[in-house]
């Protein structure tokens, strides 16, 4: 017997009537409560999160169990791959207050296909006798493991303690430390998307337009050329020892 | 194995290398945020992710004919044999959008101007394929009086190759309305109703595509001619 399902109705009773208002449209939010949900997940807030997962939830799973023929697990990694990708969006301004609902479910609909087209290649490749799977898969999918996964979070880490014993050193010795990290700026550019203007808009929102130019084009070398070549560093060690196994 | 070695001593090609720190970011900061909302929602409201289950095995006779039957749909189906030997237009599109517009204006020396500073790290950032960072750049030199007609294409191309197709027609649209001086680098409009047509395929409004296509009378002619054609046989195959 598999475990019971998540019990929402509790929470989130869901709307009965055929004609939906905007808000039923958008995770059961207003236009103002979703902008300043929206402001806050900016800044590191992730209420808009367990707002959206407790309101929407059940609701795409339904529908992916009954109309796209998924179990409940593939259902459920379907839309948290989804939750995931529209919190990315979302930081990005990619979306809009509009159809929120129909958006994300469409979103889990497509996750779900992914999943299971990357499920049936494994299996067919396992199953042709003789022939090494590692060999004809992708590289970037292989790269998607547990243990690289714990590989770069070590190094993140080891990342982190060597900014903050960098700037404690400096400020011992009564100078500045950068404001910018290595370990922010790379998530900030390469997870979550953000150019380099961006980012120099956020560390100094009153910088004027000339001097974000010259500023990213500053981070933009730090990052290629400081915080990319420690990270690889940190990394060489540990992914050696992954694939040498 | 080679490959990350390759990697981690900067053997890879900028792009390759973009992406490969890109999977192993996101794959990371993903897993960490999904197992931090999963143990919040467990502490708040009891909720716990559900338990895996077995996927049902079909047995092999039932697999079996379950192939045989698909092969049979599809063999006995007409339309399908054409339907391998002929590229379709989506595939076109992809195919010439992946092959990129070399960036052929000249790199000024940094003067104190502050457009042309922007329009320096635009053309910088287009050449290393960060489409990103160049749209943000190309921002600042078009909300100026002093931009050109080449400004505004390669900020449509930006907009195309970083999968903004609305942009990209809203931006070559208005690059069609400027003049071609003897200092642009951009040959004639034709090129631009190029981008447009397969811009508009991007958002599969065929219609404004073949008019922009249909405008073209010299340059690229042969793939336009390709793009016509595959364009009518799929009007015809629906």
């Amino acid at each position: 017997m598999s475990a019971p399902a998540f019990n929402l109705q509790s929470i989130y009773p869901v709307a009965s009537s055929k004609r939906k208002s905007m808000s039923d449209k958008n995770f059961g939010l207003t236009e103002d409560e979703f902008n300043r949900m929206l402001k806050a997940l900016k800044q590191g807030d992730d209420s808009l999160f367990e707002h959206i997962y407790l309101f929407h939830y059940e609701n795409c799973v339904k529908y992916l169990v009954k109309f796209r023929g998924a179990t409940r697990d593939l259902a459920y990694r379907a839309t948290m791959k989804a939750l995931l990708e529209t919190r990315k969006e979302l930081i990005q301004d990619k979306l809009v207050y509009n159809n929120l609902n129909f958006l994300f479910t469409n979103k889990a609909g497509k996750k779900l296909g992914k999943i299971r087209s990357l499920k049936k290649e494994r299996m067919t490749m396992s199953s042709i006798e003789g022939m090494d799977f590692k060999d004809s898969s992708s590289f970037l999918e292989e790269l998607q493991t547990k243990e690289i996964n714990e590989c770069v979070s070590k190094a993140l880490q080891e990342l982190e303690q060597k900014e903050i014993a960098k700037a404690e050193k400096l400020r011992k010795a009564g100078k500045k430390s950068p404001l910018e990290k290595c370990s922010e700026l790379l998530k900030l550019h390469f997870y979550e998307n953000l150019s380099y203007p961006k980012i120099v808009r956020i560390y100094h929102s009153d910088a004027t337009d000339a001097e974000v130019i010259t500023k990213a084009d500053t981070l933009s070398k730090k990052v290629n050329r400081t915080c990319l070549k420690h990270l690889k560093l940190l990394l060489k060690g540990c992914l050696k020892g992954v694939f040498d196994n | 194995m080679k490959k990350i070695q390759q990697y981690l001593n900067n053997q890879l090609s900028e792009r390759e290398d973009d992406q490969v720190t890109r999977v192993l970011l996101s794959n990371y900061y993903d897993s960490a945020l999904q197992q931090r909302w999963e143990q919040q929602l467990s502490e708040k409201y009891g909720l716990d992710a559900p338990q895996k289950t077995k996927t049902k095995v079909r047995s092999l006779p039932k697999r079996l004919v379950a192939v045989a039957a698909t092969f049979l749909l599809f063999l006995s189906a007409y339309q399908l044999n054409n339907y391998f030997q002929k590229t379709t237009p989506n595939e076109l599109v992809a195919m010439h959008l992946s092959n990129k517009e070399p960036h052929t204006n000249n790199r000024k020396s940094l003067e104190s101007m502050d457009v042309e500073d922007a329009r320096n790290a635009a053309i910088n950032t287009y050449v290393q394929e960060d489409h990103k960072s160049s749209i943000d750049y190309y921002n600042i030199v078009l909300s100026s009086n002093d931009n050109t007609i080449d400004d505004y294409y390669y900020q449509g191309l930006n907009y195309l190759y970083s999968e903004q197709p609305e942009a990209a027609i809203k931006t070559l649209k208005e690059a069609l309305k400027k003049p071609i001086l003897p200092t642009d680098k951009t040959r004639s409009y034709e090129t631009i109703h190029w981008y447009l047509g397969l811009a508009y395929l991007k958002v599969e409004d065929t219609a404004s595509a073949i008019i922009e296509l249909k405008t073209i009378k010299v340059d690229k002619k042969e793939l336009v001619e390709e793009l016509l054609e595959a364009l009518e046989f799929d009007k015809n195959s629906k």
